[in-house]
């Protein structure tokens, strides 16, 4: 049996992950090849590191939530907020692309992805196929449909998740080493039920960096769940500085700081040539930590009392417990 | 030989058998200003009524008289129904589009069948037809047949009957053999001829009554005087000249047949009956190295109408589980009614398919799943929901992209130098709203990006930005009058970042103009 992948350090026991790696293997009913199923890294060496398996689990369902909108927002008010959470899912997705030739299934309901935009996160969209349902079941009928049609990875867009559904899902995602990603609004009702991970992505503020412009990307993401493994908070940066130097260079870009604005017609960017900035997966991108938030990654409580099974998971989850 | 049926039915055809006998029955328009029969059923025809007749005239005839609003188009799409039906027995259907001469509609009441090959899988020509007529009448329809050698012939004996016949049991309908052509039309009237009603008028003016009386005279008066049509007809009824019909439906060669002894009905039956055709099919498909691009599954119900079900698929297949699989959906909309008493499976269009190789583990070949599942999301998601994406050349944001067939290599370019000069200069957003919708702004003049905005009720302070990014209109794809308008002035885009952190991608439309108050629109969100 080849070794499993390389593990990173706080995860504790080697042998253990291999065991639980052979039973998995053993019980999926559809064995598609010997194999481990591919790991998703988010790219960020501190966020990859608390992951068990160094990053996102390949047979297994993630919940990524936007983070619900500020007090005084009202709620059905947060496009920028699930921009967010695409942008990541891009992110993790082009990490995934670049390892295997199958096609990503991206199940939506909202707004049209944007190619110029999603290929920013190294995202090949010639492998993107899309599907548009007009409800949750309809999407997730389609994504159990990705998942059994063994596609490289299945995005969905759900806001309702029946306990059932979820499961289902689990069980296909398993049977078929094939990850699901949900891609859920900040209010949705946390489903009770199999879920490897769950993340909040909000767009953060830019405004204390310097340059004073926004950068490409600022997230706040919160790991709130991880089974096996531990939970944390981070500032992040998709950080592009190759491309932001070189239209510095330029004279590309004019930055105007809306306190102090510069007066911008003297710059007619799209008239003057410029480098690619855009292309598939230049290797200028990446994830990249900016600081650990809060009191910054703790041990969950099943992490701690030795990898207990499922239904510990949930206890971690803040609005699980007060759904229970 | 070439064996073509008509079928004629009373345009009152949807009235029930048992109820056509008691009181005359007469369909009315509006015809050249005043109200006036459309067709007359049986009794009514007894009683002297003829089609074209005021109303008022026949009511002083019969005064009984029923009457309803003649529905040509109901007729019409009736018609087609059962022409569609009527491909139980042979694929070549059509509408008899012929009027016959006479202006009025009733030529449009027939269908034509050609069951040349076909009649020997009824038992021949009589059995094909006693089966017909039977299932019409148990269906409520009246109608009349015939079977003939040629169009002309079939036409003719549909719906007259030589005299001699006048007075006996009248047999609806009659097959017309081969040596019996000149007999079985000699002592047709000449209307049986399908000629126009001046020629009819000329003709009879001659004192030439029947088709034998013409065929006895010389060919060339008859031409110098009503021209070619009396002569072509008579040429066409005796197969001397080719007489050209349309069927209704592409034939199609690709096609399977099942009939049941007794009418199915429940939704296994069907699915069942459809997984036997596909098997058929799919083994024809293999022997002429073709695979199915769309197939429709037609079910013949037992009252002589139609239910239809179509699927498609992204790449040619002759897979009957697959194939099956994506009939699976569609079989639930299919009403079976009385009970579906006949099914047909075609392919309507095929392509070229190459034996494919099965891998050792027993899997096909990669890509294959894929292409499945894609005719799976398109069979219940809807053909234009399942897509992807491809760049386009343009530098307008909104054109910049286009759906295409998923992963269909023929359609989206290669990445190259070329793709990448056209590519962006500054960051797109993830996100692109279809139509950009309009924001209330304040911001400075002339040229400075906004210092605070409100989107849907929602106010916003900009605490950075970054721009402008001039994009000017496609002003080479309009005229020069288009310039003018707004949707083609030119737009400076700026990606500016709230309180919160959320980023949007905005733009003033048009350049600075002292007088005009500038309208700025949120047109995306980055991640």
């Amino acid at each position: 049996m080849p070794p499993p992948a390389p593990f990173p350090a706080p995860f504790p026991k080697p042998s253990l992950h291999a065991l639980r790696n052979r039973i998995r293997r053993l019980e999926r009913q559809h064995g598609r090849d010997d194999a481990p199923s591919p790991v998703l890294p988010t790219g960020a060496a501190a966020i990859d590191a608390l992951l068990p398996r160094g990053g996102l689990a390949g047979d297994a369902v993630h919940e990524i939530l936007a983070a619900p909108p500020p007090a005084d927002r009202p709620a059905d008010h947060h496009a920028g907020f699930e921009a967010a959470g695409a942008g990541f899912t891009a992110a993790l997705l082009a990490g995934l692309a670049k390892k295997t030739a199958a096609p990503l299934l991206w199940c939506r309901r909202g707004r049209d992805l944007y190619i110029p935009g999603l290929s920013l996160f190294g995202l090949d969209w010639r492998r993107l196929v899309i599907a548009r349902g007009g409800d949750d079941t309809e999407i997730l009928w389609a994504m159990e449909e990705g998942l059994r049609a063994g596609v490289a990875a299945v995005v969905g867009e759900i806001r309702r998740l029946p306990a059932t559904a979820l499961r289902r899902l689990q069980l296909a995602a398993e049977s078929h080493g094939v990850p699901a990603l949900l891609l859920r609004p900040a209010l949705a009702a946390v489903t009770p039920g199999p879920v490897a991970s769950r993340w909040r992505v909000a767009t953060a503020p830019a405004s204390a960096s310097s340059p004073p412009w926004p950068g490409l990307a600022r997230w706040r993401i919160d790991l709130v769940r991880c089974r096996g493994g531990t939970t944390g908070s981070w500032l992040v940066d998709w950080r592009d500085e190759h491309t932001a130097d070189e239209r510095q260079q330029h004279g590309q870009t004019n930055p105007g700081h809306a306190d102090f604005p510069i007066p911008a017609s003297f710059s007619l960017p799209s008239l003057l040539p410029g480098p690619p900035a855009v292309a598939v997966g230049p290797a200028a991108h990446r994830l990249a930590v900016v600081a650990a938030l809060g009191d910054g990654p703790h041990s969950s409580p099943e992490a701690a009392d030795g990898h207990n099974d499922d239904h510990n998971d949930d206890h971690n989850d803040d609005h699980w417990r007060h759904a229970g | 030989m070439t064996t073509t049926m008509t079928t004629t039915m009373t345009t009152t055809g949807d009235t029930p058998v048992e109820q056509a006998a008691p009181a005359p029955l007469v369909t009315t328009a509006l015809l050249k200003g005043a109200v006036r029969l459309a067709a007359v059923d049986a009794a009514a025809a007894q009683a002297g009524l003829k089609p074209g007749q005021p109303l008022a005239d026949a009511r002083a005839l019969v005064p009984g008289l029923e009457t309803l609003d003649a529905d040509p188009e109901g007729d019409v799409r009736a018609l087609e129904g059962l022409a569609d039906w009527c491909q139980r027995y042979t694929p070549w259907t059509a509408l008899d589009r012929d009027d016959g001469g006479g202006g009025d509609n009733h030529g449009t009441a027939g269908l034509w069948l050609d069951i040349s090959g076909c009649a020997h899988l009824f038992g021949g020509e009589e059995a094909l037809l006693a089966d017909l007529m039977k299932r019409l009448e148990a269906a409520g329809l009246t109608a009349r047949a015939a079977v003939a050698d040629t169009p002309g012939i079939a036409w003719a004996r549909a719906r007259f009957r030589p005299p001699h016949a006048e007075g006996e049991q009248e047999e609806p309908w009659c097959c017309i053999p081969p040596g019996a052509m000149a007999k079985a039309m000699a002592g047709l009237p000449m209307a049986a001829l399908r000629l126009d009603a001046a020629t009819l008028e000329g003709l009879s003016r001659m004192g030439v009554r029947r088709i034998g009386e013409l065929m006895a005279l010389p060919r060339a008066p008859i031409a110098q005087r009503f021209g070619p049509a009396p002569l072509l007809r008579l040429d066409q009824a005796f197969g001397e000249v080719e007489e050209p019909v349309s069927p209704r439906r592409p034939t199609l060669v690709l096609r399977t047949r099942m009939a049941f002894a007794e009418p199915i009905g429940t939704a296994d039956d069907i699915a069942c009956a459809t997984a036997r055709l596909l098997d058929a099919l799919c083994r024809r498909l293999e022997e002429s190295q073709q695979g199915a691009r769309r197939l429709a599954l037609t079910c013949c119900r037992a009252d002589g109408s139609v239910a239809e079900a179509w699927i498609g698929t992204s790449r040619a297949s002759r897979d009957p589980d697959h194939l099956a699989r994506l009939f699976r959906d569609k079989l639930a909309d299919i009403d079976a009614g009385f009970g579906i008493d006949a099914m047909l499976l075609a392919a309507s269009e095929a392509e070229a398919l190459a034996p494919g190789q099965e891998s050792l583990d027993g899997r096909g070949e990669t890509g294959e799943d894929t292409a499945r599942l894609i005719d799976r999301l398109m069979g219940r998601l809807g053909a234009d929901r399942v897509f992807g994406l491809t760049p386009r050349e343009s530098h307008l944001p909104e054109k910049a992209q286009g759906p295409v067939v998923p992963l269909s290599e023929a359609e989206t370019p290669p990445i190259d130098s070329e793709s990448e000069r056209h590519a962006p200069v500054m960051p797109r957003p993830l996100h692109l709203l279809p139509t950009p919708e309009l924001i209330d702004v304040v911001a400075p003049l002339p040229d400075h990006p906004p210092v605070m905005f409100r989107w849907r009720r929602r106010q916003h302070k900009v605490l950075l930005a970054e721009g402008p990014e001039r994009i000017g209109p496609e002003w080479w794809l309009r005229g020069p009058e288009a310039l003018g308008r707004e949707e083609s002035t030119t737009r400076d885009y700026y990606r500016i970042e709230d309180e919160a952190g959320q980023r949007f991608w905005v733009f003033r439309r048009g350049l600075y103009r002292a007088d005009v108050q500038p309208r700025w629109y949120l047109h995306g969100f980055f991640a």
